[in-house]
């Protein structure tokens, strides 16, 4: 009897990587082609320096910020400390960025090479890019990455419950902006916002757009990427969904997720997202798509979440990549409250690019059986 | 027992390019040369080969242990009554002599079939240059269904029972007449073509001797147990099912360009999974398992994936602006013929249309191309209206998220590239115009309506898509399938070569060749020759959105080489900005250009029925979801002039200790600065806020009204603050020109007609030389003004840029719909003047004590007034002002 059956989102979200514990065990003895690190200030930035140890590394590229520069100086010379046979430094810009990170891939990661992506210190301009360049350069390379978690974030219950006590109209935006941008909690200013070069999406028709928002504490890029999606594709407020950040340890930081839904006023229809497991992001935004497509809009997507998230993110894009993604950077990163110390470590063996790339383009395909 | 196939090994080992070789069958004999191999089956080797007279077949060997089920002239039989194009025709067969060779091919059978030059199914499915759309699942659906027709129509019914996708072949079929290619689908070897009741006898037959085998139980049987097994499974396999599989390889085909596809082809993807699955229904009542019938529901599911979306309103407040209108037949609907400057938009001159956000710049432009014209409810009388062939492009489309990363540097050094980019987008859009206009001429489908379009014949359409090729230097040898258009296949090609080019621009190749941006005037030239009508009718590139606004100043200069704004030009270009969105240079004749200030009219607040164009744009939008309006009976006018009147009743209002609430229709029209798209949201707003159903309106009371209008104000000023560039100083500038405002109002009085009259100053009066001043010494804020008009938080009132010029000063005004906050009124009275470039610098960076001074100020005759002495009042009404800047009421008693 013949049938037909259709790979759907759960097909996929199912055969994907899981997130596991780091086994620093697991790459005794081998020799990593290409290693990517982002010196960022946090002090996860260079928990992966003791992991790899005892690892061959060939080719080390540090990703450096423009911003916090005195900041990100330490992490710099300990990244410097890995040893590895040759290394080079690409100075973030985001007009040229992804250039130069597909040459270095292209450079470093051929046909059955390993290479390991620290994205614990990524921020999602340089995540969404690193792993676009990766995509397009090196569907043969084996790829991991590895995941330090914070020990603390910024804000703290404290931080918060204190700041929110003080808003005089929690219903009103303008005076939650006035009352939050004064904390300067986690960055100030905003640099830039823009659509991502590696996935300025596709509007054929052009149809409605609608703004799926992940937003975290920064309040004014969350913000300024709400207000650039109204001014660039006429996005309305009731054309916003908001995913949530879900934090896997509620006790200590469940409530960050109430507090997110507070600070931008959203009283329904938020969506919980888990921060860690990758895969809740990229199955909730498939359901978003498959919304999307029944209701003909066009999706464009504000990604300001988790690290983790900004994977998912990425590799949603990479299945449906007539969706856009924008970013916002920062003038400054608030180094001192941003995050504390170093929390559980992970790794995502992606394996061979290529298979992962395979995987998510059957989303929806028709295999006929006999 | 299986045949012993090592023969066709040891066959297709040897070397036969080139060697004769004779068929024979009973008393005829014909020979061939052999050309090369071009394929291996299973069962038999394929070669082409040719006949003395240089034509072409392929030539099939088989074993002729194969024919243990059917005879070779069986087959011939069945095979000759399949009298279609659909199938490849046998054309002789028979036993096989290679000559001046001692190969022994007597254990083989030759059949000879037409030769068909093109990719199997498979190949074309594999291949990354062949994009399948709604258009072309379509055409090869259709020709696999009348393949299964024509087998079920032979008498006795009939079964090709190796239906898979190497016996398939794609080959194009030219025109002779129209000199077009089209690809077609036919299928190929027959070798198991049989009747049904011979296949189900078959199948009966190895099922038996399967289960008697197994019931044996002996293990040196299980191999023949596999092999017939495997037999079974291969041909029980129907070619309905065949088909069905075919069709879900081309959807797959599909998908796999899904980001590319247009919204008919997504929507005819997003439904075609679920006919597919009940065409192999295990339920054999609701099983679609007739040829017509399958291709019926493929094709009535195409033409609805075509035909939804042109009515997708649910309110009349849906798609506000015109770049959500995805259809051109609902855009003319709600064209409002109200429109300013309506005559000169439509004469054949170049143009520069410029005006705030939401005037409809997007809608006249998109109004005056062919494709809306021809999508229009009265084609013939629209495309009167119109003496040339408009071409739309809308530019934010495709040039504003690609480009605005790239670096100046970059512009100059990959010039080359950037123009061709812009060229193949211009042609791209010429070409979907065409591919359209030809569909209309070839179907008929508006008679006589189409005038002189109708002369875009398929020759026509042949010739110019051939011109377009041989300019673009675009592979001429490429075909395109049955059912579709040439010009869709060309708007592919052009495509993908706009892809090939934008990888080299994002791998920073830089071109070998100059800048050619006389491409599109030498495809035009050309086109001219091929289609005679357009000398009459002249091109037209109606280029929306080609603001700095939306593309990065550099690249704008460097696309300005491929534009001309010569009256004599051809094309002609009209292009659309926002205010200060064109630099005009590098435009060729760019100092003749005509100008058109769109928003004006509605700007200025001088005509007394300028809410009419709101109210017109409105009413159709209801009419057109069958709910039609007189909208003054749900907002009846205020009637409360927008200046001195205005004014008075908030200051009235104010010492009454009531609240003043804006409301009418008028209001509103005055409160959108010219920005009707936000007129639209408005009443919207206000219908939503007084909870009244838009299909049972009612009136609507001013209170509801001015709470809709103040929120919406509210949303404004986040929305200033939160833009990306100096989101804060822009809305403290807003804010503190908006408490200005309200407080002259309140505190300060001028002589009018000998009476003493409210002051209203929310408009800035910038001298010439202050600006060039904040250019060459403060970049910094000048580049802070040209943002707040850039993104209309100021909105310059002057009726054209000549003016501008001519008057020595800039004249800009304060959004209107910010003054909504702190209670203002709307017009035009007395300006803030600002004649150095100190006072601008000082607005700029400290609004604060920059508008406390100017309250300060003793304009010309103005006054404190007599009730409010020189307080400042606005903190007095507005509770939220308060709350935001407590020290403001220190400050503003000094």
């Amino acid at each position: 009897m013949a049938e037909i059956e259709q790979t759907v989102i759960a097909d996929i979200v199912g055969r994907l990587p899981q997130l596991i514990p780091w086994n620093r065990e697991e790459l005794l003895g081998q020799e990593i082609s290409l290693m990517i690190v982002c010196a960022g200030f946090e002090e996860r930035a260079v928990a992966i320096v003791d992991e790899i140890a005892d690892t061959k590394v060939k080719h080390l590229l540090i990703v450096e910020y423009p911003t916090n520069t005195e900041d990100n100086a330490s992490a710099i010379a300990r990244l410097e400390s890995i040893p590895s046979a040759t290394r080079s430094r690409v100075k973030y810009d985001r007009s040229t960025f992804l250039s130069e990170i597909c040459h270095k891939i292209e450079a470093h990661a051929g046909e059955g090479e390993d290479v390991l992506i620290d994205v614990s210190a990524m921020a999602s301009y340089v995540t969404s890019r690193v792993l676009k360049a990766l995509w397009d350069k090196s569907a043969a390379a084996n790829t991991r990455l590895f995941y330090a978690e914070a020990r603390e974030y910024h804000p703290t219950n404290a931080d918060w419950t204190k700041f929110f006590s003080r808003v005089t109209d929690p219903e009103d935006n303008l005076s939650i902006a006035e009352s939050y941008e004064a904390t300067y909690f986690q960055s100030r200013g905003v640099e830039e916002t823009y659509e991502c070069d590696a996935f300025p999406g596709r509007n054929e028709g052009p149809l409605a757009t609608e703004l799926i928002a992940i937003p975290s504490f920064s309040l004014q890029r969350v913000k300024s990427m709400t207000t650039f999606a109204e001014a660039r594709y006429n996005v309305t407020q009731r054309s916003i969904h908001w995913f949530l950040g879900s934090p896997p340890d509620k006790v200590k930081n469940g409530w960050r997720f109430d507090a997110i839904a507070k600070l931008y006023n959203v009283r329904s229809g938020g969506v919980s997202v888990d921060t860690r497991d990758y895969r809740d992001v990229v199955r909730k935004l498939d359901e978003a798509w498959g919304e999307a497509l029944r209701n003909e809009r066009h999706l464009v997507i504000a990604g300001m979440g988790s690290k983790m998230q900004n994977v998912g993110v990425f590799l949603f894009l990479s299945m449906h990549p007539e969706c856009g993604l924008l970013h916002c950077e920062p003038k400054e990163f608030i180094a001192g409250r941003y995050t504390d110390g170093v929390g559980p470590k992970w790794c995502l063996n992606i394996g061979r690019v290529g298979e992962i790339k395979d995987l998510l383009l059957s989303r929806g395909r028709l295999s006929f059986r006999w | 027992m299986l045949p012993d196939r090592e023969l066709l090994n040891q066959l297709e080992a040897s070397p036969l390019a080139g060697r004769s070789l004779t068929i024979n069958w009973r008393n005829d004999r014909r020979s061939y040369v052999i050309i090369r191999q071009i394929g291996r089956g299973q069962t038999a080797i394929a070669w082409k080969i040719e006949d003395s007279i240089g034509r072409a077949y392929a030539l099939k060997i088989v074993l002729k242990a194969e024919y243990s089920t059917h005879s070779l002239d069986a087959e011939a039989r069945w095979a000759s009554a399949l009298d279609s194009i659909r199938f490849a025709r046998i054309d002789f067969y028979g036993d096989v002599n290679l000559e001046t060779t001692n190969i022994d091919l007597t254990a083989f059978y030759g059949v000879v079939v037409d030769w068909i030059a093109g990719p199997t199914l498979q190949a074309f499915i594999a291949d990354d240059r062949n994009t399948v759309d709604g258009n072309v699942f379509c055409s090869l659906a259709k020709d696999l269904c009348q393949v299964l027709q024509e087998l079920r129509t032979c008498n006795p019914r009939l079964t090709h029972n190796d239906l898979h996708d190497r016996n398939i072949l794609i080959y194009p079929r030219t025109d002779p007449l129209a000199q077009h290619s089209s690809h077609h689908l036919a299928v190929i070897d027959t070798g198991q073509l049989k009747s049904i009741d011979r296949r189900d006898a078959l199948i009966e037959a190895w099922h038996n001797q399967c289960s008697a085998l197994e019931a044996v139980g002996n293990a040196d049987l299980s191999e023949n147990i596999q092999n017939l097994k495997r037999r079974l499974n291969w041909f029980a396999r129907t070619d309905q099912e065949w088909v069905v599989c075919h069709l879900c390889g081309l959807y797959n085909k599909m998908l796999s360009s899904m980001s590319r596809l247009s919204p008919s082809d997504k929507r005819f993807l997003r439904d075609l999974p679920e006919l597919l699955r009940r065409m192999v229904d295990p339920d054999h009542s609701r099983r679609i398992d007739d040829p017509a019938q399958m291709y019926r529901e493929i094709e009535t599911l195409w033409r609805d994936s075509i035909g939804a979306g042109t009515a997708q309103m649910t309110t009349p407040f849906d798609l506000p602006s015109a770049e959500l209108i995805r259809s051109d037949r609902q855009l003319m609907t709600l064209f409002s013929e109200e429109y300013p400057r309506i005559d000169a938009c439509r004469s054949s001159s170049p143009l520069y249309i410029y005006g705030p956000r939401g005037s409809g710049k997007s809608t006249i432009l998109r109004s005056l191309s062919i494709k809306a014209l021809l999508a229009s409810e009265n084609p013939k009388e629209e495309l009167e209206k119109i003496p040339f062939l408009g071409i739309y492009l809308s530019s934010s489309q495709e040039l504003r998220s690609r480009f605005w990363l790239m670096k100046e540097s970059d512009f100059s050094a990959l010039e080359g590239h950037v123009v061709r980019y812009f060229n193949l987008l211009l042609i791209e859009a010429l070409v979907d115009t065409f591919d359209s206009i030809h569909t209309v001429a070839t179907t008929k489908s508006l008679g006589d309506a189409a005038g002189s379009l109708g002369t875009m014949t398929t020759t026509i359409a042949h010739e110019c898509a051939r011109a377009i090729r041989t300019r673009l230097a675009i592979d001429q040898s490429a075909i395109h399938y049955a059912g579709t258009s040439e010009l869709t296949t060309l708007k592919h090609d052009i495509q993908r070569s706009r892809d090939d080019l934008w990888i080299r621009l994002l791998d920073k190749s830089e071109p070998s060749h100059r800048p050619d941006a006389q491409l599109v005037f030498d495809v035009v030239r050309d086109l001219e020759s091929a289609w005679p009508v357009l000398m009459s009718r002249r091109i037209v590139f109606l280029i929306d959105d080609y603001s700095n606004q939306r593309i990065p100043r550099g690249l704008q200069q460097r696309l300005n080489q491929a534009i001309t704004f010569s009256k004599q030009g051809s094309p002609i270009f009209k292009v659309t900005s926002e205010y200060d969105g064109v630099d005009l240079e590098g435009v060729q004749e760019g100092r003749e250009v005509s100008e058109v200030n769109v928003g004006f009219e509605y700007v200025s607040l001088t005509g007394t029925r300028r809410y009419q164009f709101l109210q017109n744009v409105l009413e159709k939008r209801f009419e057109y979801c069958n709910a039609p309006i007189n909208l003054l009976t749900v907002l009846p006018l205020s009637r409360i002039g927008p200046v001195i009147p205005m004014a008075t009743a908030i200051r009235d209002s104010h010492r009454a200790d009531k609240r003043f609430y804006y409301h009418g229709l008028d209001t509103i029209s005055d409160l959108c600065s010219g920005d009707f798209a936000m007129g639209i949201d408005v009443v919207r707003r206000v219908f939503e806020h007084a909870s009244v159903n838009w299909k049972q309106p009612r009136v609507i009371p001013p209170q509801k009204q001015d709470e809709a209008i103040r929120e919406y104000a509210k949303q404004e000023f986040e929305y200033i603050r939160h833009q990306s560039q100096d989101g804060r100083k822009k809305y403290e500038i807003a804010d503190r020109l908006c408490w200005l405002s309200k407080e002259c109002i309140l505190s300060r009085e001028v002589m009018k007609d000998k009476k003493l009259v409210p002051l209203v100053k929310n408009y800035i009066d910038v001298s010439e030389t202050a600006l060039r001043d904040l250019e060459h010494q403060y970049p910094d804020s000048a580049v802070l003004l040209h943002e707040l008009t850039r993104t209309g938080v100021l909105f310059p009132i002057q009726p054209s840029r000549a003016m501008e010029a001519r008057d020595a000063t800039r004249r800009y005004m304060i959004r209107r719909i910010l003054l909504a906050r702190y209670t203002s009124a709307l017009g035009r009275h007395r300006p803030i003047r600002i004649d150095n470039v100190q006072r601008l610098l000082w607005l700029l960076t400290d609004p604060r004590t920059f508008v406390l001074n100017e309250l300060g100020v003793r304009s010309e005759d103005s006054t404190p007034a007599t009730a409010v002495e020189a307080e400042p009042e606005a903190n007095r009404t507005v509770d939220r002002q308060k709350r935001l800047f407590p020290e403001d009421e220190e400050d503003g008693g000094n």
